[in-house]
């Protein structure tokens, strides 16, 4: 569905990518996240055809032939619609760039959104809904999002997640996203690649990440295990182990602990600050 | 796409429009205070022509305003449509609004003044189109405008001296021909090099910043630009001492 080869690209002086590769099926959910700055929104906004690589390829096979940027819904981590169009004005705008005729506004009427309201007036939230509605009105074969659920109020989240879900449930769709807060879509991702430095350093189905990354509860680290963070409390200490191996023995005064995808990625990064 | 461009180009056009309420105030103003007895219609002439070039610049200068200020390109870009056709649509409604002016003038005015006029307007929209990508401050960009087309003109009158001389012709009978085609030559020594940098930054244009992108300026436009002022300086006096022989 998605692949990218021998990636380059920077932002003047800044090498962000250099001979990146990744490949993405069909109808994979797939996680990238890694600390600020480290290039998950660049990799969607190559992806998207918004940046422009320096060198290497991304291809995008929808299945149709034609343009996949009709196949590729884009939801960047701020809605940068044209502030000054009407609803209504913005959904014929939309409709008109991508040759459609048809629009469903359903999601629309959720959000008591009217087609005379100007989107500057619009909040973050209702701004995100209805580029929510304008990219499902293009059946994307490739979903990419940025950082948008968590900018938006518990009712809109939910809808935009349900909604999302649906979508997931009803065609094998792919989806890339870009977080750093998963206790709403923990649920529905496959796979969760973490970047640093512009290179991928763990990429990993989200059962295998889940099994190899523990937290140890104990007074000394765990011999012959690495760690990837360490928390120090009064009277014991918590070690996140990555790669975890059942058959490697640990103190009888140690537990282990299972970790929610927030918590393991939290450890990863706070390990890349530590 | 084509209808949201046809609107924002009848909206520069109404705010130039406005500029038209300093008619009345001009023509009051002569009348109660300076008494320069400016007839009415000569007043009007004038700021309809400030209103006509005005508007050439402001919807040249403005093309991709709403991209940068909202910063949809990142939207536009996402967008199925070939960069040709993003720039076709923007075009497309702005050219129309210049012919539609050029066609007044024509009927107003007559042919030449109207011919010569729309030759004025295209120049001044090129090259604020032109600049739209580099200048982010619109009075920077009618700033650049005013610049280019005084080159332009100056260009333009010396090519005109030069077909004089060369087809042996009076340089005081009125010669439409060679006007008209000096005219074109210096629109394209001084566009084409602008032309064409701003075509090979906008075919590849994406959301980094703008400065990172502006190469071909620098590197074929702006020698060019300063190539072609130095040589009208370094013609400039010779073209003198030909223009008191000559007349």
């Amino acid at each position: 569905m998605l692949e990218i080869k021998d990636l380059s690209f920077n932002y003047g002086k800044t090498q962000v990518f250099d001979g990146f590769d990744l490949s993405v099926p069909k109808g994979q959910v797939c996680l990238i996240t890694g600390i600020n700055g480290v290039g998950k929104s660049t990799l969607l906004r190559l992806i998207a055809g918004v940046l422009n690589p320096d060198s290497g390829t991304i291809e995008i096979d929808t299945g149709t032939g034609e343009d996949p940027r009709r196949r590729i819904g884009f939801i960047s981590d701020e809605p940068r619609l044209y502030q000054s169009l009407r609803v209504g004005q913005a959904i014929d705008f939309h409709m008109s760039a991508n040759d459609l005729k048809n629009f469903d506004d359903t999601l629309l009427q959720h959000t008591k959104l009217g087609s005379d309201q100007r989107i500057r007036e619009l909040s973050t939230g209702q701004k995100i809904i209805l580029h929510l509605s304008l990219i499902l009105s293009t059946e994307p074969e490739l979903f990419l999002i940025d950082e948008v659920i968590h900018s938006i109020d518990a009712y809109l989240r939910r809808l935009f997640l349900e909604t999302l879900i649906q979508l997931l449930s009803q065609r094998r769709i792919t989806v890339v996203l870009v977080n750093l807060n998963f206790h709403d879509i923990e649920h529905i991702i496959d796979r969760v690649i973490l970047l640093k430095s512009g290179e991928i350093v763990v990429d990993e189905s989200i059962d295998n990440l889940k099994a190899k990354v523990k937290k140890v509860v104990g007074e000394s680290p765990p011999q012959s295990l690495d760690i990837l963070a360490r928390l120090d409390f009064s009277g014991h200490s918590e070690f996140y182990v990555y790669p975890f191996d059942p058959d490697v023995a640990i103190e009888d005064s140690s537990r282990i602990v299972d970790l929610n995808l927030t918590e393991i990625v939290t450890a990863f990064i706070g390990g890349e600050y530590a | 796409m084509l209808k949201k461009e046809f609107r924002d180009t009848a909206y520069r056009f109404v705010e130039c429009m406005l500029i038209l309420l300093a008619v009345p105030i001009a023509y009051l103003t002569d009348k109660l205070l300076i008494h320069f007895r400016a007839p009415f219609q000569d007043i009007m002439e004038v700021v309809v022509m400030v209103v006509v070039l005005g508007f050439s610049v402001y919807a040249g200068a403005t093309i991709f305003q709403a991209e940068k200020k909202d910063r949809a390109f990142e939207y536009l870009l996402s967008l199925p449509l070939t960069r040709k056709k993003i720039l076709w649509n923007k075009l497309l409604p702005r050219l129309a609004f210049i012919l539609g002016l050029t066609l007044v003038l024509f009927i107003v005015r007559g042919g030449p003044p109207a011919l010569n006029m729309g030759i004025i307007m295209l120049v001044l929209f090129s090259a604020s189109v032109f600049l739209s990508l580099p200048v982010d401050s619109v009075i920077i960009a009618f700033l650049g405008v005013a610049m280019l087309y005084y080159l332009f003109q100056l260009c333009a009158s010396m090519i005109y001296r030069l077909m004089i001389s060369l087809w042996r012709l009076h340089i005081l009978h009125y010669n439409p021909r060679e006007e008209y085609s000096s005219q074109v030559i210096a629109a394209l020594i001084v566009l084409a090099p602008l032309g064409i940098a701003f075509w090979k930054t906008y075919k590849n244009l994406d959301l980094k910043p703008m400065r990172l992108q502006l190469k071909p300026y620098l590197v074929i436009a702006l020698p060019s630009i300063v190539t072609v002022l130095a040589l009208a300086v370094f013609f400039f006096r010779y073209y003198l001492s030909w223009l008191y022989r000559t007349m």
